[in-house]
């Protein structure tokens, strides 16, 4: 039989248990390095932005290849992809900077992007051609973004901020990849062809066999780049996929975020994410 | 014609693969075929290619929404013109077939809904040269 004071003991040990660990989740003592993790390997995988260089620049690339009566249509194309080069870079800023704000508040520090947040939102009034749920979708996660600096928002708000932006940022996501293994994908593939093309035409016009063997080892050797392109094309695809993932996973467990289980899960889409990152840096 | 961007990156990869029909095939009948025809069977590779890129830059400029335009009979027209060029013999008729795709390709990219049903029957047509 227990003795009524040691469960009146009981009860208020259990009270003064709960009461810190409310306020450790509160005053920020719970660690929550792993969603600092994610949220900064994401932020700076969002900082490459090469692919979209490449991506601007490949008319200029086709030149070599193509007859110069096409070079006044691939100079057109280049002015096209150049125009379109703001609002590609704007889905990784919003990206990098929700990230940041995401870090910052699983440290519980006070998030200062007003610079950034204004940068982004002058992009955003200048931009049009995005479609009307991307469109949506910027303007929300700007409205949060500003939210979490002009309220001073920490780390008690985290679950409201994963909560408001997991619908947005997976939008810009999905139309991020979209672009990164359709177009920029694409865009190889039709290297590829004019590639080919070019060094099979000359190849076959030539009599002469040295200088047939230097084309092969220019081909062989543009085709080695090539390669590497669509191999870093591959593994940024992949890292969007994980930065999509991870963050449904917090969605998914965002009033529960110090649990342990979910740490773990995020600490291996952070190694997985390192891991794909250092692969592109080394292409 | 309003295209969404999946749809755009899906004609993207039927004339980039039409453009590779037709440069396999310049390159398998290198010995039969005279510059001139050679000449004339490359240029539309080029310009296949070239449609192909240009529809990529369409897409990412595009909606990732739905949209309830089909491009079912873009899509026929090119792969029919596709297994025209592995049964065609004339060059005559490859290049036709090849030059009427390429005019489908410049109606897709300028987004004209008039020129686009015009070139996709233009294409359908071309290939209808098939010997029985």
């Amino acid at each position: 039989m227990t003795h009524p004071h040691t469960r009146t003991r009981f009860t208020s040990r259990h009270i003064l248990l709960s009461a810190l660990l409310f306020l450790s989740l509160t005053q920020g003592c719970v660690n929550l390095k792993a969603i600092q993790d994610f949220a900064n390997i994401s932020a700076e995988s969002a900082e490459y932005t090469t692919l979209v260089d490449n991506y601007v620049d490949f008319p200029h690339r086709q030149k070599r290849y193509q007859p110069e009566d096409r070079h006044a249509q691939l100079e057109a194309m280049t002015q096209e992809r150049l125009t379109q080069k703001t609002e590609l870079l704007l889905r990784h800023q919003f990206i990098e900077e929700y990230m940041e704000a995401l870090g910052g508040l699983a440290a519980d520090e006070i998030v200062d992007q007003s610079e950034e947040l204004s940068q982004l939102t002058t992009n955003l009034q200048s931009q049009a051609g995005t479609s009307p749920a991307e469109t949506e979708a910027f303007g929300k996660m700007a409205v949060i973004l500003t939210k979490v600096v002009s309220d001073g928002w920490r780390k008690c708000q985290l679950h409201e901020l994963i909560e408001q932006s997991n619908g947005p940022l997976q939008t810009i996501v999905k139309s991020l990849t979209q672009i990164v293994v359709d177009g920029f994908g694409g865009d190889d593939q039709n290297e590829q062809f004019a590639m080919q093309s070019y060094y099979r035409t000359k190849i076959a016009q030539s009599n002469d066999p040295a200088g047939i063997a230097a084309l092969m080892e220019w081909q062989e050797s543009r085709g080695e780049n090539l390669a590497a392109h669509t191999q870093s094309i591959q593994a940024y695809s992949a890292i969007l996929e994980k930065i999509s993932e991870g963050h449904q996973t917090l969605y998914d467990k965002r009033n529960d975020l110090a649990k342990a289980q979910l740490l773990q899960e995020i600490k291996q889409t952070v190694k997985e994410l390192k891991d794909l990152l250092d692969t592109i840096k080394k292409i | 014609m309003p295209l969404t961007a999946q749809e755009a990156f899906d004609l993207s990869k039927q004339f980039r693969e039409f453009a590779i029909v037709l440069g396999n095939y310049r390159f398998a009948n290198w010995q039969k075929l005279t510059p001139t025809q050679r000449r004339d069977i490359e240029d539309e590779e080029w310009s296949l290619i070239n449609s192909s890129s240009d529809m990529i830059t369409k897409a990412v400029g595009l909606a990732l929404e739905e949209s309830e335009t089909s491009v079912d009979s873009i899509t026929k027209s090119i792969k029919k013109a596709k297994s025209a060029i592995k049964k065609l013999e004339k060059v005559s008729h490859i290049i036709t077939v090849a030059a009427a795709a390429v005019g489908l390709g410049a109606a897709i990219v300028s987004k004209d809904p008039g020129a686009i049903a015009k070139n996709a029957k233009l294409v359908m047509d071309s290939t209808k040269t098939l010997p029985a």
